[in-house]
Formats: structure tokens, sequence, C-alpha cells
């Protein structure tokens, strides 16, 4: 297998963007989602 | 349609939905990805580099459906006033700014070794930049006005103005003398695309179908806690 010979690094770079974008979008969900339950769940035992 | 409407009954009912939309995503897009990377054949012109096309294809194709979402979901808040139509407007639009701005940087990835240009101001790629711009003026709307409501408004206002740059996007290539191809699944013909090629591809628009759907609704839900988090139904559902 060539991994795509001249082509590599720009289809390789396509899909590594394709992924980030894809992480990057979950993981900052998944963070807000837990900062504000925290606060909530702060809220309800003070 | 009303009645999932209701805050406390979305919050339960986009929970059930999002393993399923998470397994779809997972399955199709694992599936397109190594079929599109190390099943489907070489381009007898462009050779590999038009392997691109399983990101960019659906990343342009969610670009506009991500803005069409918005658009339906503010006319439907401008009309009715229902409160989760203006959440799922202002959660969409952020997931379409990093679609559109991943079709653009994908796309001058396969520019450069087949136009050999990363850019040029061509009527498809100029009018998709102009939709970039149109999300992040809808971002910034939400940043600037202190007022949710009236942040609701305008933004629902501004986004169903912009909806005029969608045909453009789409008709540019037909429209004027462009450099970008045109359609291939959505032309006026059928399908000039091999059978073998195009099963990824359709593998790749599902997948990032379920992802934005997915990821709306997660977004969705941690929007409507800090909104409602004075609620009981809010303290119920957490504590």
């Amino acid at each position: 297998m060539n991994a795509f010979g001249a082509y590599a690094s720009y289809v390789w770079s396509a899909y590594a963007l394709l992924g980030s974008v894809l992480m990057l979008n979950v993981i900052v969900v998944r963070s807000k989602r837990k900062k504000i339950i925290q606060e909530i769940k702060d809220a309800s035992d003070s | 349609m009303f009645a999932i409407a209701a805050p406390k009954r979305f919050y339960h009912f986009s929970g059930q939905c999002l393993p399923w939309l998470w397994l779809l995503f997972g399955v199709t897009f694992l599936f397109g990805i190594i079929d599109g990377l190390f099943i489907a054949p070489p381009d007898y012109q462009q050779g590999d580099a038009y392997r691109i096309i399983y990101v960019h294809v659906p990343a342009a194709a969610l670009s506009l459906g991500a803005y069409l979402f918005v658009a339906i979901n503010s006319l439907m808040y401008l009309v009715w006033r229902i409160k989760i139509a203006d959440v799922l407007a202002k959660v969409a639009a952020p997931i379409g700014a990093w679609f559109t701005l991943t079709a653009l940087v994908t796309g001058a990835l396969w520019g450069k070794p087949m136009w050999g240009a990363w850019w040029v101001w061509d009527a498809r790629l100029t009018s998709e930049l102009i939709l970039l711009l149109l999300y992040l003026g809808l971002i910034m709307l939400r940043q600037v006005i202190p007022s949710t409501e009236r942040a609701a408004k305008t933004c629902a206002i501004v986004s169903l103005v912009g909806v005029i740059d969608l045909p453009i996007i789409h008709y540019s290539v037909y429209w004027w003398n462009s450099l970008h191809q045109q359609s291939t699944l959505l032309g006026l013909h059928k399908p000039e695309i091999a059978g073998v090629m195009l099963v990824p591809l359709l593998a790749m628009l599902v997948a990032l179908g379920a992802y934005f759907a997915a990821l709306v609704l997660q977004r969705a839900r941690v929007e409507l806690l800090e909104r409602e988090k004075q609620t009981g139904w809010v303290r119920e559902a957490l504590v």
C-alpha cells in the first residue's frame, strides 16, 4: 500500500482535520455539561 | 410536535435518542472511513487525491443542512415562540460553522494538487465563505446581546435573511462559469459516480448527519439545563 503517494499529505490532512473537529466538539459539549451539572448540584446542596 | 417541545419532555426524549444516534454515527463512520480510504479504487484522473471528497462533500452538505436547520427553527421561534426552537437554532450554528470551515479547508487541500491553487475567488467558494461569515455573525450576535429573548429574535431574523445564500451556493456552479465541478449527487441528472465510490460517500453522509443530530441534541440538553436550572424538573432530573 502506497498510503496515497504524492497526495498523502493532502488526504491525511483532510481526514485528520475532520477527526479533530469531531472530537473537539464532543470534548467541549461534555465539559460544558459536566460544569453545569456540578453548578446545579452545588446550588441544590447549599 | 408541540408536546415534545416542552423542555422537560424534550430533555427526556433526546436522552433516549442519543445512544442510537451515536451508534449510527460510529458504525457508518467506521465503514465510510475504511471503505473510502482503503477499499474504493483510485480515480483514473485524480488518483488518490479524490479520497478527500469523502470528507469534503459530507462536510459541505452538512454546512448547508445545518443552516437550513437553523433557519427552520428560527422561523418556528418567530411564528410560534417555541423556546426549544430557539435553543436548537442557537446550538446548531457553531456546529454548522465547524462543518463550513472543514468544507473550505478540505476543498483547499483538494484544490492545491488538482487546480494548482489553495483558493480561487470562484462563485461556489466565495458563497461558501459567506456562509461561514453568516454563522460567525450569528454566534457573535448571541455573545453581544445580553437579553436572551432579544438575541433570539435578532438571530432568527438575521438567519432567515441569510437563507438567500443557500440556493446561491447550490446553483452557483450552474449560474456562473465556475472552476468548481457541478453537483455529483444532487445535480440535474443522475449521479455521475461509480457505485463502488458512491457507497463510502453515502456512508459518510449518513455518519456526519447522525453526528450533527447527536451533537445538536447533546448541546441543546446542556443549554436547557443552563436556562432552566432554577426549575424543579432540572433538579429532579439531576439530583
